[in-house]
């Protein structure tokens, strides 16, 4: 009897319990579909970067620090490269077409590369901020020299005037080399290195410098400049102004030039010279400082968690490249000493002027100039004329 | 207390009603189960649509884009921007290069100068001092804007007040820090048509909503009140899915046009596909219920029949009943019940017929034992030289008694048979009476009437000669003389076959009521405890159950009138168990 009412019970049990579960699981699905929902869950928030590329298709520069980065941040942010396999210039020319189609990425690398385009976007907030390397310590300009002709020349050090650095060009061009290794070909940065350097030994022609596209270059600091550079070109190859930049260096690394105006980008090329290798600020103790050359740029967003996450990876950045062990050669260590011991700096040109008179006038003008087929009142009449 | 539930066939229908129970439980969860399947099914289409629409909207977008985007880096049109003025030449060459880039949106372009000249081929004065456009492009930089506006408000010479969807964007310089100018679209109906057209579910309407939440387009498959329409309207959010009391409102929001793209869907046409099925359902349901129904009731019955068949007879077994068997065929285990009974209806035949043979066996050897015991011939060699005394000696009386007793006691041996004809069995109760008559002092006359043609009948043997020896001591206990016994054979024919009819009456004292029905029902149960039996002989009760052992039919019955007579009528068929 007890064996027969506990089946019973079981067998009641055992319906109760299908039932129960078949309306639990209706329930179940009831509750997986609710009656509205809401937004989307939170995102991994992209940062896009637009980079060169190298032959290989890659940009084993950064590769490393992007791959880190987003393991480090992995689900939160993530940093998306788009590679071209641009020249610089080509590189330089999409930025701009991007930026005029408002779909620049959210970081741009050669974030100053020309005046123009630099006073573009910071006169329309296009940039939330720029983010120089190192406080653009790696991207300054000086003057490196070869000591040994130095010595050969008797020439005790770097000139510390102008005055003597003329004088120093002078006997080095007697002893029979050449003093200075000066470029044409398109763009005259080397020249006006030195020429820029010179004009900022005077606080107008530092005023000029410092004055974002002028509206006119008929000044005297400009005229003192142009002067100085034509005179320069004296203490040159005569083929200058037909050479590239890269055939400039060369003749200095082979040790046909005493000296080289240019920055530490120059210095896994120049410290493999057999000579002696020295660096100096330009005379006047004046070194070409400008954050603004080696900065990567954030472009302004609505999405400030994009803006979030930009800073987050210029931050790491930063971080990243202090801690790296930079192995400075001898030329190197002297390129930092006399940056960090500089008495005053002087802003790049190239970020300054426009690059029309850059690139296009300049490159009419100066060979005419320095052929001294015009005077430099004649050139900056016609620099006028150019940009009225 | 409950009362319990009887019967093979109310259990079977309490099991029916029990599957049912289950069927319709189960129904009901398929149906639930359906009915949510179905609902999750139209909310995953209505998600689709919406997010269709956006993508449906994102390809039109991404066209315009990267039209105006070619726009913007084309040479010509950086030269155009620093341009103040533009020579017929000028002109031609910006509107062919604008066809060049807009010619797959078959749009009206126009060309809007930073110093407010306008360039286009479609004609039109656009009002330049739009505020809502001015807003817009100052937002960004060069972002490509969709909006909705009145014809009134993009064209000075429109007064139509038609809503049309339009693209602006500003026309930057590359490398110039300069005003930008403008570039306008009219964007044609078609295109938005088939933004909405992507979609082909009829259940649903479409709607393209502004971020002023108005609907500015839409596709409408069924009718939609005011009312409900506005509800949609304000339903429009970043929520993906609404519930209004009338339906659901899908929403997919387009980022680069700042626009929702809606799905409606009424409750009605949601469920109007689960009705059909649901009444399919309903339909078969009901179906398995009434099979379920019927189907119990015919098992039931086929089942509980023979069940109840198997009951009667074992209820109504009796000696009556051991030929009658049971035949079952339900090809279940109740044959077997059916075979085991007629198993043992044969099993009790036979030990009853066992008995019986046993019975007989006793009294064939009692009656051999008193055959032995009496010596047959030395008896009837001694009554002979009696009766050759008597006639010597010329007493009659004495001859007729001893005439009479050779007769009796020749018919009572009769070879041991058992079975003798009517002639002698009349004969053998006549001898009796005769010599009851003259040891009684003539108390009683006797009459023996036999219908014709009957004396070679076959009649157990000394059945009649209790019962008148029950008519001389008990009926005519109280008399002296008159006593009358009138013996009357006759046959009657039932169902044809022949029966004999023995009625035996005195006139004696009789029997009242209440004796004559203990009598009788003494006789029928074949009672051997009577005071008859324990006083001379086998009795009345012995002859009703020597005629019931030996005849396969015979009936006994007793009747009497207190005062004046007992009559006992005996029926018998001609079928005897054993002939001898």
């Amino acid at each position: 009897m007890k064996n027969k009412i506990f089946s019973i019970k079981l067998k009641m049990a055992i319906c109760l319990m299908v039932i129960g579960v078949s309306f639990y699981g209706c329930g179940v699905n009831e509750k997986s579909a609710p009656e509205s929902q809401g937004a989307d869950t939170e995102e991994e928030i992209v940062i896009t970067i637009l980079l060169r590329s190298e032959p290989d298709g890659i940009n084993s520069t950064y590769s490393d620090l992007i791959t880190e980065f987003n393991q480090k941040y992995e689900g939160k942010y993530k940093v998306d490269v788009t590679l071209i396999s641009e020249t610089e210039e080509g590189y330089r020319t999409r930025l701009q077409e991007l930026n005029a189609i408002d779909d620049l990425p959210a970081i741009i690398t050669d974030a100053a590369f020309g005046s123009n385009f630099l006073a573009l976007m910071e006169e329309n907030g296009r940039y939330y901020d720029l983010y120089p390397l190192n406080d653009g310590m790696y991207s300054s300009a000086g003057m490196f020299y070869n000591a040994d002709i130095f010595k050969k020349c008797g020439i005790d050090g770097y000139p510390k005037t102008w005055d003597e650095f003329l004088e120093d060009c002078e006997i080095i061009k007697s002893a029979g080399y050449t003093p200075i290794s000066l470029h044409g070909g398109g763009d005259y940065w080397s020249a006006l290195l030195i020429g820029t350097a010179y004009m900022c030994s005077e606080d107008t022609g530092m005023d000029f410098l410092k004055e974002t596209l002028p509206k006119s270059y008929d000044n005297e600091s400009f005229r003192k400049m142009l002067s100085f550079v034509n005179t320069i070109y004296d203490y040159t190859f005569s083929d200058a102004l037909s050479i590239s930049h890269d055939e400039s260096l060369s003749r200095f690394i082979s040790g046909e030039t005493a000296m080289i105006p240019g920055g530490y980008w120059m210095v896994p090329q120049i410290e493999g010279a057999f000579f002696e290798q020295g660096f100096s600020t330009f005379s006047g103790g004046i070194m070409l400082v400008d954050k603004r050359m080696s900065a990567w740029g954030i472009v302004n967003q609505d999405d400030k968690k994009v803006l979030e996450g930009a800073k987050l990876f210029m931050d790491y950045r930063s971080t990243k490249t202090s801690q790296q062990e930079k192995s400075h050669s001898d030329i190197g260590m002297k390129y930092i000493a006399e940056y960090e011991s500089h008495a005053n700096e002087f802003p790049n040109y190239q970020l300054q002027w426009q690059d029309k008179v850059i690139k296009e006038d300049f490159d009419v003008l100066f060979p005419k100039l320095i052929k001294h087929d015009i005077t430099v009142d004649d050139f900056i009449d016609e620099l006028s004329i150019a940009n009225n | 207390m409950t009362k319990k539930i009887y019967g093979i066939r109310n259990k079977i229908l309490i099991f029916a009603m029990a599957l049912i129970l289950g069927l319709s439980l189960s129904f009901l969860l398929v149906m639930v189960s359906f009915i949510h399947e179905e609902r999750t099914a139209i909310i995953d289409i209505g998600m689709n649509t919406s997010s269709q629409m956006v993508d449906s909207m994102d390809e039109l977008f991404s066209d315009i884009k990267e039209d105006t985007d070619g726009i913007i880096v084309d040479s010509f049109v950086q030269k155009c921007i620093l341009n103040t003025n533009l020579n017929v030449k000028e002109e031609e060459n910006l509107l062919h290069n604008l066809l060049t880039y807009t010619e797959d949106l078959q749009a009206s372009t126009y060309y809007i100068k930073n110093t407010g000249e306008i360039y286009s081929y479609s004609g039109g004065n656009i009002n330049t001092k739009n505020q809502y456009v001015d807003t817009l492009l100052n937002t960004d930089y060069a972002k490509l804007h969709l909006f909705w506006q009145n014809a009134s408000d993009i064209y000075k010479d429109k007064s139509v007040d038609s809503v049309g969807m339009y693209a602006i964007r500003n026309i930057r310089s590359i490398d110039t820090l300069i005003d930008p100018d403008r570039i306008l679209i009219e964007i044609q109906p078609d295109k938005i048509s088939q933004v909405l057209q992507v979609n082909s579910d009829e259940r649903f309407n479409y709607f393209i909503v502004g971020p002023d939440k108005k609907i500015y387009a839409k596709k409408c498959f069924h009718e939609i009140d005011d009312e409900t329409l506005i509800k949609i309207q304000k339903a429009v959010s970043d929520q993906n899915m609404v519930k209004l009391p009338e339906g659901y409102v899908f929403t997919s929001y387009h980022k680069d046009s700042d626009m929702y793209f809606v799905s409606y869907i009424s409750d009605a046409e949601m469920y109007q596909s689960v009705k059909s099925a649901l009444g399919w359902m309903f339909i078969f349901m009901g179906a398995a219920i009434v099979f379920a129904i019927v189907f119990g009731f015919t098992a039931s019955q086929k089942l509980s029949e023979p069940v109840q068949m198997i009951s009667k007879e074992m209820q109504d077994f009796s000696e009556n009943s051991l030929s009658k068997e049971m035949h079952i065929k339900t090809n279940t285990e109740l044959d077997e019940i059916g075979k085991s009974y007629n198993t043992m209806l044969h099993k009790i035949k036979d030990l009853m017929n066992q008995v019986q043979d046993k019975e007989k066996e006793a009294r064939d050897l009692e009656m051999e034992s008193l055959m032995y015991q009496i010596h047959p011939h030395f008896l009837y060699n001694t009554l002979e030289n009696i009766y050759m005394l008597a006639r010597i000696n010329k007493q009659e009386n004495i001859m007729l008694m001893v005439d009479s007793l050779s007769k009796l006691l020749r018919i009572t041996l009769s070879n041991g048979h058992k079975i003798i004809s009517l002639e002698d069995e009349l004969t053998h109760v006549k001898s009796y009476l005769d010599i009851q008559k003259y040891r009684n002092n003539n108390l009683f006359e006797y009459e023996i009437i036999c219908q014709d043609n009957l004396n070679n009948k076959k009649v157990p043997k000394l059945f009649l000669q209790p019962i008148v020896e029950n008519c001389i001591k008990h009926g005519f206990s109280q008399i002296d003389s008159g006593g009358l016994i009138k013996i009357e054979v006759k046959s009657e024919y039932e169902n044809g076959d022949e029966k004999l009819i023995f009625i035996v009456r005195d006139n004696g004292k009789g029997m009242d009521e209440k004796d004559i029905t203990i009598l009788n029902e003494n006789i029928k149960n074949q009672n051997l405890a009577q005071p008859s039996v324990k006083e001379g002989g086998y009795g009345i009760i012995n002859v009703a159950r020597r005629l019931q052992l030996m005849c396969k039919k015979v009936s006994m019955h007793y009747s009497s009138i207190v005062g004046m007579d007992c009559t006992i009528e005996i029926v018998m068929g001609e079928d005897y168990m054993d002939e001898e």
